[in-house]
């Protein structure tokens, strides 16, 4: 027994010392955006000491490299991506998953068929298709192409959970006279919530997150995205890495923040999904 | 009656996603694979070269390391299983501190790839915090410059890949091991089997789906996410040493710019690669699905 309890506090301490790895990295990069390169030289694992504590490296990062307009770049395309995807997402997995129509199964396969499909292998042509019709460097052309790209996840994901809403409990709501957008409504949004939940917080960050295609399809300097600006801002100032660790920490905030706060049903929602 | 307004509505429903993934998905997966078998650099008429491109291509020395590290890279995934195996199962039995290190595990998912990248180069720089350690402890000889020559680049890639991916994985595997009802535990600590032979012979079999769904989408993974830890740490570089497939295609496609229809070739090769993959392994779960 109390062999027991030592393998058991054992085990706790190897999986602290794992656990360190995981956010280290985040600490060591707090701290040292908040010295000065030269401080940073001289000793990268201490605190910055009383008087050293620098916030130009900030300062900077908001005046001169304007990392909030690249924050509103890139929410704007998160955030319209992301309500489409779901919108689009719920009609489409409540017919797929509750309506008998002729076909639905070959559309449902069709959709998840894509999945698969990476991005830089329709890349070529939907650059092209984009310039032709004028959209490369508009917000837009990336927006349709995370829908394409994020729908048959959300949908895969969907389709599993709204499958087990009650059959009994759509009939009874029709036969008082629920329409179509009543039944979503009342039925389909608050008994799907979780499937739901889950697929905004994961489109939102992965979405922030990304930067093949805003890198390809938005060159342009003011329409540039937050991953792709951070990609040309790290190889300008390849010299200052405390300055380019500020940018590096505050282009992981936002993500950071949205996992913070709605961690259990992250945590809930990937066990589930799991299984399903 | 009832049925034609359902027919409808149903179609309605699923028409304005299947125009979206038509134009954005469906077409330029044809157009690629027709591109595949032109000279073309992305303004001009295309030639048409028949199979040029991919002769080409299975002679290209770029494409082949790109390929092995594809290969190596696809090494890390039983690694990754084995720790977040472990870390789930500790996890599971509910060690002290269980859920902060659950918590803490997922971190590394929500940073940007990007950033991860970045911030792993100046971890492994030459003049990086973890080379100072090795000085200080003494070790001289292995304060390498980590990104710059291909082996040493690769390995850390390799750890990158191997810590962002843990407690995703860890998660998963909770999410099995949650779905196994305790009476099964019951059973077969009343059979006498000690904590080993449950977890042969009781845990893995019932991880068996999860295991499979984790193996085909880091396989996948493998050859098609990994375009920014790359582009974020080494470029592909020294020369073309560390590139992947997917690197390499957008390395044809936009940096070179000229290429279109060579890299219209890799990215068949690509998509051939990872659906053989995941049909192959459908497939195999499928057979096992008897017992």
């Amino acid at each position: 027994m109390k062999k027991q309890k030592l393998g058991r506090g054992g085990l706790s301490l190897a999986m602290a010392l794992i656990s360190l790895t995981f956010v280290y990295p985040l600490v060591y990069m707090l701290i040292n955006s908040l010295k000065s390169k030269e401080a940073y030289y001289i000793n990268k694992f201490n605190l910055p000491g009383a008087g050293e504590w620098m916030v130009t490296n900030y300062t900077n990062m908001i005046t001169q490299f304007r990392i909030f307009d690249l924050f509103r770049n890139t929410a704007f395309i998160v955030l319209v991506s992301t309500a489409l995807i779901i919108v689009l997402g719920v009609f489409a997995s409540f017919a797929i998953a509750k309506l008998k129509f002729r076909g639905r199964m070959v559309v449902y396969i069709a959709i998840i068929a894509t999945i698969f499909m990476p991005a830089q292998v329709t890349i070529i042509p939907v650059y092209s298709m984009y310039a032709k019709i004028g959209l490369l460097n508009n917000p837009w052309s990336v927006i349709f192409s995370y829908i394409a790209a994020n729908l048959p996840q959300t949908i895969l994901l969907m389709v599993a959970f709204f499958r087990g809403i009650p059959q009994e409990l759509l009939e009874a709501a029709e036969m008082d006279g629920c329409r179509f957008f009543s039944k979503i409504r009342h039925i389909v949004l608050p008994l799907g919530a979780p499937a739901i939940v889950i697929n905004i917080i994961t489109n939102v960050i992965s979405l922030w997150n990304d930067l093949f295609v805003p890198m390809i399809l938005l060159q342009r300097v003011n329409a540039r995205t937050l991953m792709p600006a951070l990609t040309a801002l790290v190889q300008q100032t390849t010299n200052d890495p405390t300055f380019q660790m500020a940018g590096l920490f505050l282009a992981t905030i936002p993500a950071l923040v949205v996992y913070m706060c709605l961690q259990k049903y992250i945590v809930k929602g990937i066990m589930v999904g799991a299984i399903k | 009656m009832k049925k034609r307004t359902e027919s409808i509505q149903g179609w309605l429903c699923v028409l304005p996603v299947l125009a979206v993934i038509l134009v954005i998905r469906g077409y330029p997966i044809v157009d690629t694979v027709v591109k595949s078998f032109t000279k073309w650099d992305g303004f001009s008429t295309p030639q048409f070269i028949g199979l040029s491109n991919y002769l080409y291509i299975l002679k290209n020395r770029e494409f082949q390391v790109s390929l092995v590290n594809n290969l190596v890279f696809l090494l890390h995934i039983p690694v990754k299983i084995l720790l977040s195996m472990i870390f789930a199962l500790a996890i599971y039995e509910a060690v002290p501190g269980h859920k902060l290190y659950r918590n803490l595990s997922y971190v590394p998912q929500v940073i940007s790839p990007t950033i991860i990248g970045y911030l792993f180069c100046i971890l492994f720089g030459f003049n990086g915090p973890i080379n100072e350690v090795l000085r200080g402890a003494g070790l001289e000889s292995l304060a390498l410059d980590w990104m710059g020559s291909r082996w040493s680049a690769v390995a850390v890639i390799f750890i990158v890949l191997t810590w962002h991916g843990i407690g995703y994985l860890a998660l998963l595997i909770l999410g099995g091991l949650a779905s196994i009802p305790d009476s099964v535990f019951e059973a077969a600590r009343l059979d006498g089997a000690n904590y080993w032979q449950r977890l042969v012979y009781v845990v893995m079999p019932l991880l068996a789906r999860t295991l499979e769904f984790i193996l085909i989408m880091n396989i996948t993974w493998v050859f098609t996410g990994l375009f920014p830890f790359i582009f974020a740490m080494t470029r592909g570089g020294p020369g073309y040493d560390t590139s992947t497939i997917d690197y390499v295609i957008y390395n044809k496609a936009f940096v070179t710019g000229t290429q279109m229809g060579l890299a219209s070739a890799m990215a068949v090769i690509l998509v051939a690669i990872v659906l053989t993959v995941t049909v192959l392994q459908l497939r195999a779960s499928d057979k096992r699905e008897d017992w």
